[in-house]
């Protein structure tokens, strides 16, 4: 065959493929939930790909080593919430009874400011009533229970879809990239079976670090706070550490609340400096000790790249768009880089 | 023999090639069929048409490659100084059941030290490292088999060398 046809044949396949792959982007992305049950769908894989790779190693066969690790956690993560939900909605509850005490505290503070900044500059002027703050809070309640049948909908699409996709994933991912990797031209084959082990190590790796980080950043912060007697400390220790996942912006804003809260029940001076050195701590401890050590190994990237990574990611997605940023620049460094060097190889061996 | 039982074991003609080449391979002769069958749903199988190159000379390897079907031509490429052109010259042509880039299963970013050409439609059983990594943990037995064999190989490449190389200083001291 002469060489000219073998390329068309190459180019077709190459096609053929980036089609199909764009495909399943388009899919995923279209079909309502698919995305965010994927998202959690690769995340419980990753988290329990070694428990059944390792019953695998002692000689089970993989349904059986599948099996045994999901029932598992299954069962961990219903016991969990049964003994966590209690806890949390008795928070929420009184967090809720709490809102009109709130919305008073937050108009005096407003009113306190106010008086501050015209004593600086008299032209300036917030108009801030206790109207005001209730039409703001009333509209998000009504927002939320307006709401709430579509997020209750799509909550369920998505818990009962994501553990189907574990499952699938858990007992025939492999066999899904094999039939992928078939479809990939013989010139690329050889990078694309590379990148695709890379890749795989490269997402196992971040996601079972960033879920270790948030459980240590959960008790550390629920250890801060307990310590102080402040309220709602479990809410606050979990909203911590889950913002913690959006570098930068996600530790800022989780503590906006607890600092809000310190005002509102007209805290001193004490309890404002015990929160900061809570929050400070948590983020130096985080900074020095477990991103180094469990988050920094895998991902090597510039700070800039990791804040535009952000900015794209909000923009695209929303929250869910900033958590996956980094793993997704991290991915496409990865393939550029392999493109690149591949490439490079090509011209060098053909010239 | 039983018309009846040849058809329900029927293997495909391909299907069978593949597994005797995985079979009659050093790397792998310490298996048992079990173990075959493992080594075989982890392989990867490839079709290149005549002419087609399976790499180039210079190019990172990712492993060997096994010949189930078909011929492979090995060719040295020079790049000749006064032309500039990269001229080509065969090493080694390959047949059924000969193996290739066994090298690059235990190099980290070795190069390719040759140009791997298919000569006619051959079938190729490509083992990666990313496959010796995951034999090696989901079934370290296996995965120790394989290592043992890939020593053999390696141990028998460094005697032909060093033999090559004793040649050359006895002709070079004459």
């Amino acid at each position: 065959m002469s060489n000219q046809r073998i390329r068309i044949l190459q180019r077709r396949q190459l096609l053929f493929l980036l089609v199909s792959i764009a495909i399943l982007i388009f899919v995923v992305l279209s079909v309502p939930n698919l995305f965010l049950s994927m998202v959690f769908g690769l995340t419980g894989y990753y988290l329990l790909a070694p428990a059944a790779d390792y019953l695998e190693r002692r000689g089970l066969n993989r349904a059986i080593a599948t099996l045994i690790p999901f029932t598992l956690v299954a069962f961990l993560i219903i016991f969990g919430l049964v003994v966590l939900i209690p806890k949390l909605t008795t928070q929420i509850a009184a967090f809720q009874k709490q809102l009109p005490e709130m919305s008073l505290a937050i108009e005096g503070l407003f009113h306190k400011f106010q008086a501050k900044l015209q004593s600086i500059a008299p032209a300036a002027v917030l108009d801030v009533s206790t109207d005001h703050i209730k039409n703001l809070l009333s509209g998000w309640g009504q927002g939320i229970f307006e709401k709430l049948p579509e997020h209750l909908s799509n909550s369920l699409t998505v818990l009962f879809l994501s553990p189907l996709l574990v499952l699938y994933f858990l007992m025939d991912g492999r066999k899904f990239i094999r039939n992928l990797l078939r479809m990939v031209p013989n010139s690329f084959f050889e990078l694309a079976l590379d990148l695709q082990h890379q890749l795989g190590f490269q997402f196992g790796g971040f996601i079972r670090a960033r879920l270790l980080e948030t459980v240590i950043l959960t008790i550390a912060l629920w250890i801060g706070f307990f310590a102080i007697d402040f309220p709602y400390a479990l809410l606050l220790a979990i909203l911590g550490a889950v913002l913690n996942l959006i570098p930068y912006l996600g530790p800022l804003i989780s503590a906006v609340p607890a600092f809000i809260l310190a005002l509102v029940q007209g805290g001193d001076s004490t309890v404002l400096l015990q929160l900061t050195f809570i929050y400070v701590g948590s983020q130096v401890f985080d900074a020095v000790v477990l991103v180094p050590f469990l988050v920094g190994r895998i991902v090597n990237l510039h700070p800039l790249i990791v804040i535009l990574s952000i900015m794209v990611g909000a923009q695209a997605m929303g929250i869910l768009g900033m958590v996956i940023s980094i793993p997704l620049a991290s991915a496409i460094k990865v393939i550029s880089q392999a493109l690149y060097t591949h490439l490079t190889e090509i011209r060098q061996g053909s010239g | 023999m039983n018309p009846i039982w040849d058809n329900i074991f029927k293997q495909n003609p391909r299907e069978k090639t593949i597994d005797q080449a995985i079979k009659k391979n050093i790397m792998f002769d310490e298996l048992s069929n079990a173990g075959l069958k493992f080594v075989r749903s982890i392989v990867h199988i490839r079709t290149y048409a005549a002419g087609e190159k399976v790499f180039l000379q210079g190019e990172v390897g990712a492993g060997m490659y096994i010949i189930a079907k078909g011929k492979v031509d090995i060719l040295s490429e020079k790049l000749d100084p006064a032309t500039g052109e990269s001229q080509s010259q065969l090493v080694a042509q390959l047949t059924e059941n000969d193996f290739f880039g066994e090298i690059a299963l235990v190099i980290d970013d070795g190069r390719r030290s040759a140009t791997a050409v298919a000569v006619e439609e051959t079938d190729l059983i490509g083992f990666f490292k990313s496959d010796l990594y995951e034999i090696i943990d989901r079934s370290p037995a296996i995965g120790v088999k394989i290592l043992w064999g890939v020593t053999r190989v390696l141990g028998r490449r460094l005697t032909e060398t060093t033999a090559i190389i004793q040649k050359i200083h006895k002709e070079n001291a004459r």
